[in-house]
């Protein structure tokens, strides 16, 4: 987690840096790709250990319920958080012509 | 939703490799092990360079206010809540139990160790890897469910709502999403937010193991 954080720093500090350089305008990109990376390899671990395939069906159910409910339950309180809290400060400094 | 589909071809395509064999992590030896997780550093970095070339860094470092602290506050007691209520539904597993897994937060690696290894003396070893391997999908799945739906939740339910779904991977697995989707603004809250539910995960997975 430390290493992590201070990796971010790193990068920032090299993108303050490099400002000027026009490259850069395509981070985007590359971070897109990178995901797609991590995407495949989460999924080549899954694929491989065969005692979460041969349990999948029973466990997965059960865990899927608790991941929505889990998900859900934050996703709910942090939308009226954003509501009634965040809301109004927000839109006025988002305001597009 | 392009993008979407191409997230769940990608995840299938990755599933099918490691299920055939083409794809073995293991032979690459220790560098194989470690790999996903040179990738999440590279990953890191280039979200940081995207931070620190952002002409808008210094309004954004300013924008961090206190009242930020109270999304990763509701955050963890939106998800205790809801699982909570979703162990009314599974008769196998008691409220506390439910309530350890759905304190992993989407940190699937520590929160099923910590459940498997915690939980051996109360259930026995076969039931404790049981509920550590629910753990793990659980918390696997939060942060799939993250990643796919980050430009439908940021839509209906706010810029707040991806930050939220992820949990702890807001700021790293899935915080490259979320500023994709819900923009630059919002990475203060998504760091803050990733920061101090990483630190509940052992706190509160360990307390609800232990009722």
């Amino acid at each position: 987690m430390f290493y992590l954080i201070l990796t971010m720093l790193v990068g920032v500090v090299a993108g303050l840096m490099m400002r000027k350089v026009k490259a850069l305008s395509h981070i985007g990109k590359a971070i897109s790709v990178t995901i797609y990376v991590m995407l495949f390899f989460l999924g080549v671990k899954i694929g491989a250990d065969r005692n979460i395939l041969a349990n999948l069906s029973t466990l997965g159910v059960q865990a899927l319920l608790l991941a929505l409910a889990g998900a859900m339950g934050s996703v709910f309180f942090a939308a009226l958080l954003y509501r009634f809290f965040f809301r109004t400060e927000d839109s006025r400094r988002e305001e597009r012509p | 939703m392009k993008g979407t589909l191409a997230v769940v071809l990608v995840f299938a395509a990755g599933c099918l490799a490691g299920w055939s064999g083409l794809a073995d992590l293991e032979s690459f030896g220790e560098i194989g092990k470690d790999l996903t997780m040179y990738v999440l550093y590279l990953l890191i970095f280039l979200v940081g360079i995207s931070m620190g070339c952002n002409p808008d860094l210094k309004k954004i470092v300013k924008s961090v206010s206190p009242k930020i602290f109270l999304l990763p506050v509701v955050t963890i007691l939106g998800t205790l809540l809801f699982s909570a209520l979703a162990s009314l539904l599974i008769s196998k597993w008691n409220v506390f139990d439910c309530l350890a897994v759905g304190s992993g937060m989407g940190y699937y690696s520590l929160s099923s160790v910590l459940i498997s290894q915690y939980k051996e003396a109360s259930l026995g070893v076969q039931l404790a890897a049981e509920l550590g391997t629910i753990a793990l999908l659980t918390n696997i799945f939060r942060e799939m469910f993250t990643i796919i739906c980050t430009p439908l939740l940021g839509r209906w339910f706010g810029p707040f709502a991806p930050i939220a779904s992820a949990g702890v991977t807001a700021v790293d697995v899935c915080l490259p999403v979320i500023v994709r989707f819900t923009g630059d603004r919002m990475l203060p809250a998504a760091i803050v937010s990733g920061v101090v539910t990483d630190f509940s995960v052992p706190v509160l997975v360990s307390f609800f193991c232990s009722l």
